[in-house]
């Protein structure tokens, strides 16, 4: 049964599928919703034609992903000092404008902090970093990044128009002056920004260095800042 | 070349039967016909509305979800029998979200059933408007449907989040067998909590449960939830929560409060004074003893997990259990009709279902038994589907569009599946009528496509019915006839 109904990409099976998808549609488009019931279900009939439709997709679309590849745990260990951090990402201003994680490291050491609009606590915590930042001086070029996953209709790789705007609301309601930016973050993928890094926890501060490197991580735990934890080496 | 052929004769077959009988459905003057002559005879394609008499005493009630509303519908005279919108109760923005109906001897003159609710930011995150982040409101509500009379109603009972002070949004499931007629439970995940209170029109507070993930020493804590001394607690609306959206179908991996475990259900043992709480972001499912409101054991699902996380301390009303990994989420579980077995819903990093052995008294006993496969990368098992006999149990299964999802039905002899079965996109959640012959399931279109309600033959597989629903359901329920027929419906599963 279970190889009968698996999903068939490309080939002469793909043909014979997408023919039989036009068929159906032609039918169904002209008729009630009786003969759709036939296309959906195929009762008695080749079980492999309610797949018709699945098989029209690419290998990859839909796919979610697995255990292996966050490392067999939903709280594997993320990326610890000393890790490459995975600067190729892409974050958006609050006018959605783009920008790699490359184009501030470029300028001199970064402090990225995961934040979650949508997690009042930590928006709070993110807040009281921000207070530490001000009162004591530091001169580090912060960058706050909303990691929530923003997509059009449950499909991530539509981004919603809204996005810059709702983290521009947030950014005034918890009274956020850092630069917050936003993150196309598909966590059902595994080159989603957060599997990659395999953040769970928030708010998460990664201080990376000009070549990359990260130079201290702290998660959540991490509330009373000193002046020597933002320090790049 | 036969493949092709067969299906296309079936398919012209059905096109020709159903073009004849919308005309026939047309043809008909109702307006020398009695009121209930005309609401047999006016059901489309199905000639003298003999077809439908196989679901007579089948009633479904439907939260609408983004419409505002819940509705009854008559599954034999295809109609719905009342509607209630919520914005009645001057809730802006209404959400009804999941619900489970008490049994009733005549559903279509009358039942009670409870309503949950949660604000728009939580189910429509994706496209919502900032500016909706205050709108709507979370809430349970005792609802009652009244048929008896010349005009039909709904009308709410008790405002149960007023009654007690907190408000919870999920899943609500009304106890069964030495639970019967006594609880109901109700819970949330974004404040992980779960309440159970007693059925009657005048709701009591009788336990309430909070669920905390310790992210550095990777521990469960359990605490026992009581009143201030006003006797209500102070948690309505939003106060307590930790994300201000529940984790989406699949969204289990999503970075959040660290201490967040995305409680979804409280389900109830069918023969045994047990419970169980889903935790979805630690695939993990605790026991409760519902004689005393502790827990028994926190059971691991995924594939390494123990079948009993260590208890690593208790004092007074908190436990503290060791979760030391977790290899995948859950989302939706629940008992088969008998008891004997306990099935979880693995998503996304394994997109399996765990079975659990569940027939002892002692829940320290109870053993991972199968682990069922086959849903691929694709797709994940959603909700449960429980039949009166327990021969097969049911699970929408989900896929992210532009995919669709489908219904699994598995062999509970061989724990195999046997069949997928295609009912529409974004099926969610699946209910036996009450001679448990057929299957009914919602599916809503990815929140604006196709939905509709589908009743499926339990023995041949095939679609029987599909009734039109514009309300995009997230959850339904088929009102049982009595208390043993609640043991097939949500109160066991979810």
């Amino acid at each position: 049964m279970n190889e009968s109904v698996s999903r068939k990409r490309g080939g002469a099976g793909g043909l014979q599928n997408r023919a039989a998808l036009a068929l159906v549609a032609l039918l169904t488009a002209t008729s009630s919703g009786m003969a759709g019931d036939v296309y959906l279900s195929a009762p008695g009939n080749d079980k492999a034609n309610p797949y018709v439709y699945h098989n029209t997709f690419p290998a990859g679309v839909g796919d979610f992903v697995s255990s292996a590849e966050v490392g067999g745990d939903v709280f594997a260990p993320g990326l610890k000092a000393g890790d490459t951090f995975p600067l190729d990402i892409k974050i958006q201003d609050q006018n959605d404008q783009g920008h790699a994680l490359s184009s501030f490291t470029e300028k001199g050491p970064l402090v990225l902090v995961l934040a979650l609009v949508t997690a009042p606590r930590v928006m709070q915590q993110v807040a009281a970093f921000q207070n530490f930042i001000k009162s004591s001086g530091s001169d580090a070029q912060v960058v706050v990044v909303n990691v929530g996953q923003f997509g059009a209709a449950l499909q991530p790789k539509s981004p919603a128009a809204d996005s810059g705007r709702t983290v521009r609301v947030a950014a005034q309601e918890y009274g956020i002056t850092l630069p917050l930016y936003w993150v196309h973050n598909d966590i059902y993928s595994a080159n989603g920004f957060t599997n990659r890094l395999r953040a769970r926890d928030l708010p998460t501060v990664y201080v990376i260095g000009k070549d990359g490197k990260i130079q201290h991580v702290y998660g959540s735990v991490h509330t009373k800042w000193a002046s020597g934890d933002l320090a790049s080496k | 070349m036969s493949r092709l052929s067969l299906s296309r004769r079936n398919i012209l077959k059905a096109v020709a039967g159903s073009g004849v009988s919308c005309g026939f459905g047309t043809m008909v003057n109702l307006s020398g016909l009695s009121p209930a002559e005309a609401a047999t005879l006016a059901v489309p394609n199905f000639k003298g509305g003999e077809f439908l008499d196989k679901f007579k005493g089948n009633v479904l009630c439907l939260p609408g979800k983004f419409s505002g509303n819940v509705n009854v519908m008559d599954m034999a005279k295809c109609e719905t029998l009342a509607w209630f919108p919520f914005g009645l109760l001057n809730i802006d923005m209404p959400i009804p979200h999941h619900l489970a109906s008490m049994p009733s001897e005549d559903a279509t003159k009358g039942f009670d059933f409870y309503v949950t609710m949660q604000p728009p930011e939580s189910p429509y995150v994706n496209e919502m408007s900032p500016e909706w982040r205050n709108r709507g409101t979370f809430g349970m509500w005792k609802m009652r449907f009244d048929g008896s009379g010349p005009q039909n109603r709904i009308s709410m009972v008790n405002d149960i989040a007023d009654t007690t002070g907190l408000a919870l949004g999920v899943h609500t499931s009304i106890g069964v067998g030495p639970n019967a007629n006594k609880y109901v439970s109700f819970a949330d995940g974004q404040k992980d909590i779960i309440m159970v209170t007693t059925v009657d029109d005048n709701p009591k507070f009788v336990a309430a449960m909070k669920f905390d993930y310790d992210p550095v020493n990777k521990q469960l804590i359990i605490s026992r939830l009581f009143p201030g001394p006003s006797g209500k607690f102070d948690l309505l609306n939003r106060k307590g929560c930790k994300t201000t959206h529940e984790a989406m179908l699949g969204e289990e991996l999503m970075p959040a409060d660290p201490t967040a475990v995305f409680v979804d259900a409280f389900t109830w043992h069918p023969e045994m004074p047990l419970g169980t709480v889903l935790l979805r972001r630690l695939g993990a499912t605790p026991v409760i003893d519902t004689k005393t409101w502790t827990p028994l054991t926190v059971m691991g699902m995924g594939t390494g997990a123990p079948d009993h996380y260590k208890l690593v301390r208790q004092q007074g009303y908190t436990w503290v259990y060791s979760i030391p990994s977790v290899p995948t989420p859950l989302h939706e579980a629940g008992f088969v009709t008998n008891g004997l077995h306990y099935v979880s819903c693995n998503n996304v990093l394994e997109n399996s279902n765990t079975v659990i052995e569940s027939g002892d008294s002692d829940p320290l006993k109870w053993r991972k038994k199968a682990i069922i496969q086959g849903y691929g990368k694709t797709h994940l098992p959603l909700h449960m589907g429980n039949l009166p006999n327990s021969k097969y149990v049911y699970f929408t299964v989900w896929a992210r569009p532009p995919l669709r999802g489908y219904i699994a039905k598995v062999s509970t002899d061989t724990w195999q599946i046997l069949q997928k079965i295609d009912i529409g996109p974004d099926p969610h959640t699946c209910e036996p009528t009450i001679d448990g012959k057929y299957m009914t399931a919602v599916y809503s279109g990815n929140q604006g496509g196709q939905s509709g309600i589908v009743v499926l033959d339990v023995e041949s597989d095939e679609i029987v019915m599909r009734y039109p629903d514009p309300g995009g359901h997230h959850d339904h329920s088929l009102v049982p006839k009595d208390w043993e027929g609640m043991k097939a419906s949500r109160s066991t599963n979810v």
